[in-house]
């Protein structure tokens, strides 16, 4: 590993510890650990402080071990299945409805600012988890390369301004971890792990399948209805 | 010494073969994603939920697994930062359109989030009634 790749896994791991801290001292929405280390890696990276590919390398280990640890949310859900099966319901009503609205929602969004059909069908993917969003754009014929963007974007926009909005309208637990894994995926289920109940984080796991799921189902209807791509 | 060393060796001893249980259930779930590639799953979510059904069914026990199950859950996060930092890859293409994407990307996740949260309330109300067998209002 080059001394750079080695610096950015270091500095990675020292500003999570950092975000960490201070979000469980003074836990408002912004200081969201996830939202707040990749804001400042950005910046790091996005500068060239450290250059993306010796990001990449030296992060290796982290992503890789990104896999393992979403089998482990089957894990979360085994123990929280008292409340799965209570919630099985709201939880395929939730997320195939709420994955509806996004298909077509965020699209309209999008033409009536104005933009191309291309940016439209990628925004379209938006809420669909990157590696199933990725294979669906291919399929519907969106652009792959702008879609992971778009998605990791929303995993981060939902992860910090989902908790505060629902609980402010007084959606707790279940409509919460449900609604924050429709539309944030992992990044969104990430941010509940520790912060919400065990039962908001495992309903947002499957919510986050269950969304993409529905996605690859329904796309090509949302798709032919507004005419994209 | 030894003795405060051993409950160490086997805390360690437990998280790897812990580890090692979850990169299986991962490496089966990449088989049936291989195995079926019409089915909009990644290996990663079909392992998630072969974990699932596997400890359901009692074919994998959950003390085998908590220790580095509840630890890989802790660290979700920190995991995801990779995956969002590679958003620089795409600066340029997200800044030709930052406000159109900004916009949608914000207000289609407000507008997403509640309608999902919305729908789940409705029906876990609805179910509850049902369950408690009291009659429609």
């Amino acid at each position: 590993m080059s001394p750079a790749a080695v610096l950015a896994l270091v500095v990675t791991l020292a500003v999570y510890a950092l975000a960490d801290r201070l979000d469980a001292r003074v836990r408002r929405p912004w200081t969201n650990p996830v939202a707040l280390t990749v804001a400042a890696l950005i910046v790091v990276v996005g500068s060239g402080v450290i250059p993306l590919p010796a990001y990449r390398e030296g992060t290796e280990p982290l992503v890789w071990a990104l896999r393992p640890a979403v089998v482990a949310l089957g894990w979360l859900m085994h123990r929280q299945r008292a409340t799965l099966r209570r919630y099985a319901w709201p939880l395929l009503g939730g997320a195939t409805f709420g994955g509806a609205v996004s298909l077509i929602v965020t699209p309209a969004i999008a033409r009536a600012l104005g933009a191309d059909p291309t940016l439209q069908a990628a925004l379209a993917l938006k809420s669909v988890t990157s590696a199933v969003g990725v294979d669906l754009a291919q399929r519907v014929g969106a652009d792959a390369a702008l879609t992971v963007p778009l998605v990791i974007l929303t995993g981060i926009v939902g992860a910090v301004i989902g908790p505060p909005l629902l609980r402010a309208l007084r959606f707790r637990e279940g409509p919460l971890g449900v609604a924050v894994g429709t539309n944030s995926h992992g990044i969104g289920t990430a941010a509940l792990a520790g912060r919400e109940s065990d039962a908001a984080t495992a309903l947002s796991g499957l919510a986050m399948a269950t969304t993409a799921v529905a996605s690859g189902l329904l796309a090509p209807l949302a798709f032919a209805l507004l005419g994209l791509p | 010494m030894h003795l405060r060393l051993w409950p160490r060796a086997l805390a360690l001893a437990d998280l790897l073969v812990g580890g090692a249980l979850l990169i299986a259930a991962w490496a089966l779930g990449e088989g049936v994603a291989a195995l079926l590639p019409w089915a909009p799953l990644p290996g990663s979510l079909w392992g998630m939920l072969l974990a699932f059904a596997a400890l359901e069914a009692g074919w994998l026990p959950e003390a085998r697994i908590r220790r580095a199950a509840s630890t890989l859950v802790r660290l979700l996060g920190l995991l995801f930062v990779p995956v969002g930092v590679g958003v620089v890859a795409y600066g340029e293409l997200v800044a030709q359109h930052a406000a159109a994407i900004a916009v949608a990307i914000v207000a289609g996740s407000i507008v997403t989030l509640l309608a999902s949260a919305a729908v789940a309330a409705a029906v876990a109300a609805a179910t509850s009634r049902v369950r408690r067998g009291a009659p429609r209002s």
